[in-house]
C-alpha cells in the first residue's frame, strides 16, 4: 500500500514535518499539488531510536528515507519509492489516508 | 590532516576499462580502492613500497590513475586524533572493539555502471573514544554521520552524507537535481578517461575530511564552457558540552551533530580561467549547500535544514538579504560574494587566510511574528530563526581570489603545508551571474589539526 491522497501528501509540506525537501513537494500556482502522487509513510511512537535505523526499515540501500517528528512528536518516515518496509519490532504503523 | 591527490588517466579510451568498478581493482576500480586503502591508512606513497602502501602496484592502476602524477601524504604525523585511539578502519563490525575508531565502515563497492565509497564518522569528542570521556564528555554523547561517495555512468559523481539513523541525506537526495536530473547534475562526465586534466584532492583527519574535484577538456586555463568542478567539505564543530550534549540528549535527539557540510560546484566554466565566468546565470550551472544533519532554534526547537540552496544559490553563500522565507538557511563567513583582495607583505604580495566561520542563521534584521512559530527554522518568528549554534569551519580558511595557477597548489607557512581548492565564481552579488568573475580560493592544511578541547 501506498499512500496517494493528494490532500494528505500536501499536509506533510505545508504542515512544515517535510519542509526541508523544498525541491520534492511542487506545487502549481494555485496552491494544488503536483508531485509527488504516490508516497509511502509510516509513523511510529516509539522513542527507540535504533529502531529509527533506516537500515532497519529497508534493505534496500538505494532507497533514500527522510525522517522528522510530528506536532504530536511521533516519528514520521517517507519514502518516495517502496522501501518493502521491514519492521521487525512491529513499531511502525503505515499511513495511507487522512488520519 | 593526510593528503592525498589521484591524477586520473587521461588516455584510457576503452569505455569498459575506464568505466566499470566491479570489485574495486577490477577495470578503473583502482581509484576507489586508493581511496580506501587511503582512508584506513595503508597506502602510503603513490609509487614506492610495496603492497597496499604503493598506489602503482594496485590492480589495473593505470587503467584509472596516472600514479606517477599521484600525490599521498599519509603517515602517522599527519594522522592525528585528540581523544580517538585510531583514525580509521574498514571493519563494518558494531562491536566495541571498535570504538576507538574516528572513521567505520570504510567500504567500497562496485559494478559495471556505479562505483561507491562510504564510511561513517564520528564527531572528534564523541563518548566512544576513553580520552573524550575523561575529558568529561558525557556517557551517552555518540554523534556520527554516514558519508557516501558516488559514482554512476549515468550521473556521474556525487558526494553526499546522511544523519546516525541513515536519513535525510544531504546536500543531495533523489529529488534534486544533483541526483534526478542528468543535464543539471553537476560532475556528470565521466571520473577517468576523458580528455583533459582532471583530479582529485582529498583531505582527512579527525575534525573534517574534504574533497576537491576538477575536470577539463583543455590543459591550460582558458574562458570557455567545458570545465566542472566541485567542493565538499565536512567539519566537527569546537564542542562545548552544555550545549551540543543538550542538543543531543534534549533538543534534537541521537541524529544531532556538531557539524556542517559545504558543497558547491560549478559546471560549463573552466573556473582555474580569470576574469570571466561561463557559467552564466543558468542556476543548472551551480550547486551548494551550507547544510547540516539537524539543528534547533534559539527557542529551542530542532528541524531539519534545507539539504541544499536551493532558492537561489546566493543563500549560504552570499551577503545579500535572502528574504524571511528563506531565514532558516545557515551561512559561512566569508561569504563567496564577498572579494577577498591579496596581502601585500614586506616580501611582496601574499594571501590573507581568513578563517571561515558557520552562521546559523544569516538572515538580515529578524523575523515579524512575535510569537515562536512552527515554520522550518521558525522562519518568521521575531524571536528566533535558523540554526542557534555558531562555530568556526576547523581547517577551513579563505585565501585571495584567482590565487594561483590550479586548485591544489601548495602554501607554505613557516614549516606547515596548505592545499588549496576552488569553490567556484564569487566577488559579486550574485552568484549565478557571467559578472560573478573572480575564483573562489580556500586552502586546507596538511598538518593534523586535532580537534580542540571541549569546553
Amino acid at each position: 500500500m501506498s499512500l496517494t491522497d493528494s490532500a494528505t501528501i500536501a499536509a506533510l509540506y505545508t504542515d512544515g514535518t517535510f519542509a526541508f525537501l523544498e525541491n520534492a513537494f511542487k506545487f502549481d500556482s494555485d496552491g494544488s499539488l503536483i508531485s509527488p502522487t504516490e508516497v509511502w509513510l509510516y509513523k511510529t511512537t516509539t522513542d527507540n531510536e535504533s529502531l529509527m535505523m533506516v537500515d532497519r526499515l529497508t534493505a534496500d540501500s538505494s532507497a533514500d528515507c527522510y525522517q522528522n517528528k510530528d506536532n504530536e512528536g511521533n516519528t514520521l518516515s517517507l519514502f518516495f519509492e517502496d522501501p518493502n518496509l521491514i519492521d521487525a519490532a512491529g513499531v511502525w504503523t503505515e499511513i495511507t489516508g487522512a488520519e | 590532516m593526510a593528503y592525498m591527490r589521484l591524477f586520473f588517466n587521461t588516455a584510457q579510451t576503452s569505455n569498459n576499462n575506464r568505466q566499470r568498478m566491479d570489485g574495486g581493482t577490477s577495470y578503473g576500480g583502482a581509484w576507489l580502492k586508493a581511496l580506501q586503502e587511503f582512508w584506513i591508512g595503508n597506502l602510503t606513497s603513490a609509487t614506492q613500497g610495496s603492497g597496499t602502501a604503493n598506489l602503482n602496484t594496485y590492480s589495473n592502476v593505470n587503467n584509472s590513475l596516472v600514479p606517477s602524477n599521484c600525490i599521498v601524504i599519509n603517515d602517522s604525523e599527519h594522522r592525528q586524533n585528540k581523544y580517538a585511539a585510531n583514525m580509521a578502519t574498514d571493519s563494518t563490525s558494531t562491536s566495541s572493539s571498535y570504538n576507538e575508531y574516528m572513521y567505520r565502515s570504510v567500504q567500497i563497492s562496485g559494478s559495471s555502471d556505479t562505483g561507491i565509497f562510504s564510511f561513517t564518522k564520528r564527531h572528534y569528542a564523541s563518548k566512544n573514544f576513553a580520552a573524550a570521556q575523561t575529558a568529561g564528555v558525557n556517557s551517552s554523547f555518540d554523534p556520527y554521520i554516514n558519508f557516501r561517495l558516488k559514482w554512476t555512468t549515468n550521473y556521474g559523481l556525487a558526494m553526499d552524507i546522511t544523519n546516525r539513523a541513515g536519513s535525510n541525506r544531504r546536500p543531495a537526495d533523489n529529488s534534486a537535481p544533483y541526483y534526478g536530473n542528468n543535464n543539471s547534475f553537476v560532475m556528470q562526465t565521466y571520473i577517468c578517461g576523458d580528455p583533459g586534466m582532471h583530479y582529485m584532492d582529498v583531505w582527512m583527519g579527525d575534525t573534517f575530511f574534504a574533497f576537491s574535484v576538477h575536470r577539463y577538456y583543455t590543459g591550460a586555463p582558458a574562458l570557455n564552457s567545458n570545465g566542472q568542478n566541485s567542493f565538499f567539505y565536512f567539519g566537527d564543530f569546537p564542542m562545548i558540552k552544555d550545549v551540543d550534549q543538550h542538543a543531543y540528549d534534549t533538543l534534537c535527539g541521537s541524529n544531532y551533530y556538531p557539524g556542517v557540510v559545504i558543497s558547491r560546484s560549478q559546471k560549463s566554466d573552466d573556473v582555474r580561467a580569470k576574469n570571466g565566468n561561463n557559467g552564466g546565470t543558468s542556476g543548472n550551472n551551480y550547486y551548494g549547500a551550507v547544510t547540516r544533519p539537524i539543528a534547533f532554534t534559539g527557542t529551542g526547537k530542532s528541524f531539519i535544514p534545507s539539504p541544499w540552496s536551493t532558492a537561489g544559490i546566493n543563500y549560504s553563500f552570499g551577503t545579500t538579504n535572502p528574504s524571511s522565507s528563506y531565514n532558516h538557511y545557515g551561512y559561512i563567513y566569508p561569504p563567496f560574494t564577498k572579494q577577498i583582495t591579496p596581502l601585500p607583505n614586506s616580501q611582496g604580495t601574499g594571501t590573507p587566510f581568513i578563517p571561515v566561520q558557520y552562521h546559523g542563521g544569516g538572515y538580515v534584521g529578524m523575523g515579524t511574528s512575535t510569537t515562536a512559530n512552527s515554520t522550518i527554522g521558525e522562519n518568521w518568528s521575531k524571536m528566533s530563526h535558523g540554526d542557534a549554534r555558531h562555530s568556526p569551519c576547523i581547517g577551513l580558511y579563505r585565501l585571495a581570489d584567482d590565487l594561483g595557477d590550479n586548485p591544489g597548489q601548495r602554501i607554505r607557512i613557516g614549516s606547515d603545508f596548505y592545499r588549496t581548492a576552488y569553490t567556484g565564481r564569487g566577488a559579486h552579488s550574485s552568484l549565478n551571474n557571467s559578472s560573478a568573475q573572480r575564483i573562489n580560493v580556500v586552502g586546507m592544511p596538511e598538518k593534523s589539526i586535532p580537534g580542540p578541547d571541549v569546553a
